[in-house]
């Protein structure tokens, strides 16, 4: 058997060794579903992905290149937290820049997606949840992530964080086998809010993005959010939304088939993926997963930063009942936000975020404004508001009635 | 859930909804819907309601397995598709009209008269077991529209369970408690004097919280802008005041 060759894996002896017994464990897990696959076509050949040559040459680059300077920087560490929260944090940069250091691990785990119809997924992700946690730096500081892939786990992964510059977004620099662990340190050089996610190299792109595993990283300007004129905007509480397309294969009889483990369904789901239409389109991993009594509480007064990531799919949210007052669609913190909008455009691959301030009580829901996907497909959440009601902006002058023909 | 139909839509649906009553009953009526002994709802149990009235109840829901039944023989259009696990199943996904289409094909096969149960019989079958309602989250009476917002979990996943897998009353009457909302025959309406089910555009549904649901609705999905958690899944089960052979 020709030994493949995998970004990033060319030049350790431990990992080569490593790899011959994953891919062999590997061949053996994935073994059953190929074999199961309906799919005409032959195999993909194993293929190096990027050349050899190439990997070659980053990594001479990557020797060559002197030391980053670090003086004047301090170190922090950020508690990373689950979504729709974020992590503490400062809107205003006090001190001087920062190191931020964070710790993630690649989790996978068996994950309801609607619990009315028993449908489920083996999701591949950060830290346990969909999406992962949002991660939160000034512009000049420094990520600092430590990232480690559980040895139970049964695939490789790495993260691109759109953010950063060089190296495939870090992806390259960042694969990691079951039972290793890597350090990655990028600059925060552009304000505003962007995708993270898992590329661990051709057909397990999008199969790792499509199970869980994409977030949202946060760079805020040093002297927080403004509205492109030198006013300043601030927030009360941040609202994080992953927005997360799923294509659950089914059986002959129409049910959602279930695996025994990770990696069980991957020809069945890229069979379902080339189909392009998601079975279901979430917000947080699960239908429901904001509403009810998970369902997001505020108050009148009270500012919210909706940040809503979408790394594979273009969406459409809209706050049913208000607005977003300022709106960053492209999620670039150095442009000028858009006012007032009734619904704002997240493109597939990016974040953006949209500023609401609550003027009335009650129930309003955070939808993805392809109705069909908010109902049917379970792309809703729900804030419950407290708060006195303002019969000055809305109020119901007759209840309804029967009327005379 | 409780869309307001238009009063030209609300006719139509009626008209429908009837429609298929009557042809289903007259179609039962003159060809006995051949093949086979008559069928009766299985496990029908004895209850005496705090009126007085005594009631023949069907201990658990229509079963995937009797729908089915219905579905082969022609008389209820929609196909359910059962877990391959050989458990029973409550039939769910059906609407207001499907439910009437089953209750015209087992009467006229069985020559009963079984129906819906009113919302007051449900409730009165099912009160012992159901759990106390909690209180609104919203008191205002400008906020009445969000009130019923449902912050707490109703106590049980949303997963369909097999048949007999929820509590049993007194009486022997299962899964009233259970995460199937059963349709009953009280029309929802402005109007109270309007109470004709064939100018129906919404019924009552027994369950964990009240609901109401318009008479096509299948899946009630969980999502968009109804303030609350819908209803898991739709089914229904038979009464009648008539007793039936094998009744116990």
């Amino acid at each position: 058997m020709t030994k493949p060759i995998i970004p990033g894996m060319g030049m350790a002896n431990r990992r080569s060794v490593l790899r011959g017994s994953l891919i062999a464990a590997g061949a053996v897990a994935l073994g059953g579903g190929a074999t199961l696959a309906r799919a005409a076509r032959a195999p993909m050949p194993m293929q190096p992905r990027v050349p050899e040559r190439l990997i070659q040459i980053q990594a001479e680059a990557v020797a060559a290149a002197p030391p980053a300077d670090l003086t004047g920087y301090t170190r922090v560490r950020q508690e990373l937290v689950a979504p729709p929260f974020a992590p503490v944090h400062e809107q205003v940069a006090t001190g001087g820049p920062k190191i931020i250091e964070v710790y993630m691990e690649t989790t996978e785990r068996l994950m309801t997606v609607d619990a009315d119809t028993g449908a489920e997924i083996w999701a591949l992700t950060f830290n346990g949840s969909v999406p992962g946690p949002l991660i939160i730096a000034h512009e000049g500081d420094y990520v600092e992530l430590t990232l480690r892939n559980p040895v139970d786990s049964v695939f490789e992964h790495n993260i691109d964080f759109h953010a950063s510059t060089g190296a495939l977004g870090g992806g390259a620099l960042t694969h990691i086998f079951p039972g290793e662990e890597v350090v990655l340190r990028w600059k925060a050089t552009r304000p505003g809010v962007f995708t993270y996610h898992c590329a661990p190299g051709g057909e397990m792109i999008p199969y790792h993005v499509c199970h869980g595993m994409n977030g949202t990283m946060m760079v805020l300007p040093r002297d927080g959010l403004n509205d492109g004129q030198g006013n300043p905007l601030r927030y009360d509480e941040i609202a994080y939304f992953g927005e997360q397309d799923y294509y659950l294969p089914r059986n002959e009889d129409g049910r959602y088939k279930t695996y025994a483990a990770a990696g069980d369904d991957y020809s069945d789901s890229l069979e379902a993926m080339r189909g392009l239409i998601p079975t279901h389109s979430v917000f947080n991993g699960a239908v429901g997963a904001l509403t009810g009594e998970n369902a997001l509480r505020s108050k009148v007064g009270n500012t919210v930063l909706m940040i809503h990531n979408q790394a594979n799919r273009d969406t459409r949210p809209h706050l049913i009942g208000g607005h977003g007052n300022f709106v960053w669609e492209t999620g670039s913190f150095n442009d000028a936000p858009a006012t007032n909008n009734e619904t704002w455009f997240i493109r597939g691959g990016s974040s953006g975020a949209a500023l609401y301030t609550f003027e009335q009580p009650g129930v309003y829901a955070y939808v993805n404004h392809n109705l069909i996907e908010a109902v049917l497909l379970g792309a809703t959440a729900h804030f419950v508001v407290e708060g006195d009601w303002n019969n000055a902006l809305m109020e119901q002058v007759v209840a309804p009635r029967t009327f005379e023909a | 859930m409780t869309a307001h139909p238009t009063t030209q839509s609300r006719s139509t649906g009626a008209s429908l909804a009837l429609g298929l009553v009557v042809a289903g009953a007259i179609a039962g009526a003159a060809l006995l819907w051949p093949g086979g002994p008559a069928p009766l709802p299985t496990g029908l149990v004895r209850v005496s309601l705090p009126s007085g009235a005594v009631l023949y109840v069907q201990r658990t829901e229509v079963t995937m397995r009797d729908w089915a039944r219905c579905h082969d023989e022609g008389g209820c259009s929609l196909g359910i598709r059962s877990p391959r696990d050989g458990k029973e199943y409550p039939a769910t996904g059906v609407s207001f009209v499907d439910a009437q289409e089953y209750i015209a094909w087992i009467n006229a096969r069985s020559g009963s008269q079984f129906r819906l149960p009113t919302k007051a019989e449900w409730y009165a079958l099912a009160d012992e077991v159901l759990p106390e309602t909690p209180d609104p989250i919203f008191t205002a009476p400008e906020l009445r529209w969000a009130s019923a917002y449902l912050m707490e979990a109703p106590g049980v996943d949303r997963a369909l369970h097999p048949t007999g897998e929820f509590s049993t009353t007194s009486t022997g009457v299962q899964d009233l408690d259970g995460n199937v909302w059963e349709w009953t025959q009280d029309c929802y309406d402005g109007d109270p004097a309007r109470t004709d089910p064939a100018s129906c555009p919404a019924f009552i549904m027994g369950g964990l919280h009240e609901s109401v649901m318009f008479y096509l609705v299948r899946d009630p999905a969980n999502g968009g802008c109804a303030s609350g958690l819908p209803p898991a899944h739709l089914g229904f089960r038979l009464v009648t005041e008539t007793r039936p052979d094998g009744a116990l």
